[in-house]
């Protein structure tokens, strides 16, 4: 077991799920694109599916998803998908099996390039001769910001009615109904994120606002938060969505309490989240180097990630 | 803590297909394929019948590991014992199919490689597929 994915990815998800499932529903388009073109009766493998947030794209296709976070197993569960607890590095589905595959933001989450590759050669082994894969993992240049090294801990500040303690009275699906998490708007201004390995402190706080707040109330609600409001908590540096419509509502963090004892004051828990961040090319020069059967048709930046489409090469 | 497991009607199962998609990778195991099914609680549900859908995936399945999972769980009795020559068309074979395929669900239970023994848990209708250190 490696203990940086122990402690750093997998005990942190498994704490954080329901928030972080929370912020998890908007599909990325090119993955949406990808699902929707396998024809009905596909096999398709959603490697790290999460919450789910990508099985009900295409009905005609059978999905089975996996994720080693049971938490979020559970929640894609609930939501009536085909989910299995597993380890990427040894997926329990026969040889050759699926017409496709996908694995988002998943691959940057193990600790050494042995790992990683093995996690490609895994989805490798599952597809069909020329079957299709599709890999998403965070750029180390990002649009927003730039991380000063490749392997990092990035803040996720767990908001207090998530914590173990809350009174949680209604479904995550409720609250997020209730009370949606909006992802930072582009257009945000460069900003240093990195971290220590192993430090206790968040790296200095990302998000900068002019804006006065409401010093009473730790969220702004309602459609009137002005555009130049940007979103607060570092979970931003998380993959990037769309920005949503204005009259979708908006809680956010207000600037002033942008400091990491503030944070505690105010009951947020944070958690530090490994990642590898990837250089352009990187991705791509590891099928090249270490995965025989598939060949990489193209690599893309998309919402801050590098994305690699391959294809299992067809046997002779 | 889920206590929305409580308020939802929740779907928790595991489907017929799912299981002939899934094999026991414990190190060192030849074959682990298929996984030896021990059912504490089968539903059935209705599921909509899209015989296309259905036509589509016999060409994915291993036919005799299904109809033998489905008799396992009291299933499938109406099988025929191969996949008759034009199934494509045959909506009454497709019918039977959707059924065992997409309607019968394990609940609870275990999953057990039939070469190591190790049991995988099944929980409201999650496979924990994750090996034991031994396995590993």
């Amino acid at each position: 077991m490696d203990s940086m994915e122990r402690d750093h990815v997998h005990s942190v998800y498994s704490q954080i799920a329901p928030h972080f499932s929370d912020t998890r529903y908007k599909p990325w388009p090119r993955v949406e694109e990808f699902l929707r073109s396998q024809p009905p009766g596909s096999l398709i493998a959603d490697v790290g599916c999460g919450n789910g947030k990508y099985l009900g794209l295409n009905p005609l296709a059978y999905k089975l998803g996996s994720d080693i976070c049971p938490e979020l197993v559970s929640i894609a569960r609930q939501r009536g998908y085909e989910v299995a607890v597993c380890d990427c590095l040894h997926l329990p589905y026969r040889t050759g099996l699926f017409d496709a595959a996908i694995c988002i933001a998943v691959v940057h989450h193990l600790s050494t390039e042995e790992r990683r590759l093995a996690a490609l050669r895994e989805l490798s082994r599952v597809l069909r001769p020329g079957g299709n894969l599709l890999v998403y993992v965070w750029a180390m240049e990002q649009d927003g910001r730039k991380f000063d090294r490749q392997d990092v801990l990035v803040p996720w500040h767990l908001q207090p009615k998530y914590s173990p303690g809350a009174n949680l009275n209604a479904t995550s699906q409720a609250k997020a109904k209730m009370d949606p998490i909006v992802p930072r708007k582009r257009g945000n201004p460069k900003r240093r994120c990195g971290a220590e390995e192993g430090s206790e402190t968040a790296p200095t706080p990302c998000c900068a606002t002019n804006e006065p707040t409401q010093a009473s109330l730790p969220f702004l609600l309602g459609s009137s938060c002005p555009d130049s409001m940007v979103e607060r908590q570092v979970q931003e540096l998380s993959p990037s969505i769309p920005p949503l419509s204005p009259s979708q509502q908006q809680p956010s963090l207000p600037s002033h309490l942008g400091q990491d004892g503030n944070l505690r004051e105010l009951g947020y828990q944070t958690f530090l989240r490994y990642y590898h961040v990837f250089q352009r090319g990187e991705l791509s020069d590891l099928f090249a180097r270490g995965v025989d059967d598939l060949v990489v048709k193209e690599e893309v930046f998309d919402h801050d990630n590098w994305c690699v489409m391959a294809q299992k090469v067809l046997k002779i | 803590i889920l206590t929305c497991c409580m308020l939802l009607t929740c779907l928790l199962r595991m489907k017929l297909l799912t299981h002939n998609m899934l094999t026991s990778h414990v190190k060192g195991v030849k074959n682990g394929y298929p996984l030896k099914i021990h059912a504490k609680n089968v539903k059935e549900n209705a599921v909509e019948c899209n015989t296309e859908f259905i036509a589509r995936m016999i060409s994915k399945i291993d036919f005799a590991v299904l109809k033998a999972a489905a008799q396992t769980l009291g299933f499938g009795t109406e099988l025929p014992d191969s996949v008759p020559e034009n199934y494509e068309s045959d909506e009454d074979f497709l019918k039977k199919m959707h059924h065992v395929m997409l309607e019968v669900e394990l609940m609870e239970g275990e999953l057990e490689c039939p070469e190591s023994g190790q049991r995988f848990p099944v929980s409201e209708g999650i496979p924990n597929m994750l090996l034991t250190e031994d396995g590993l």
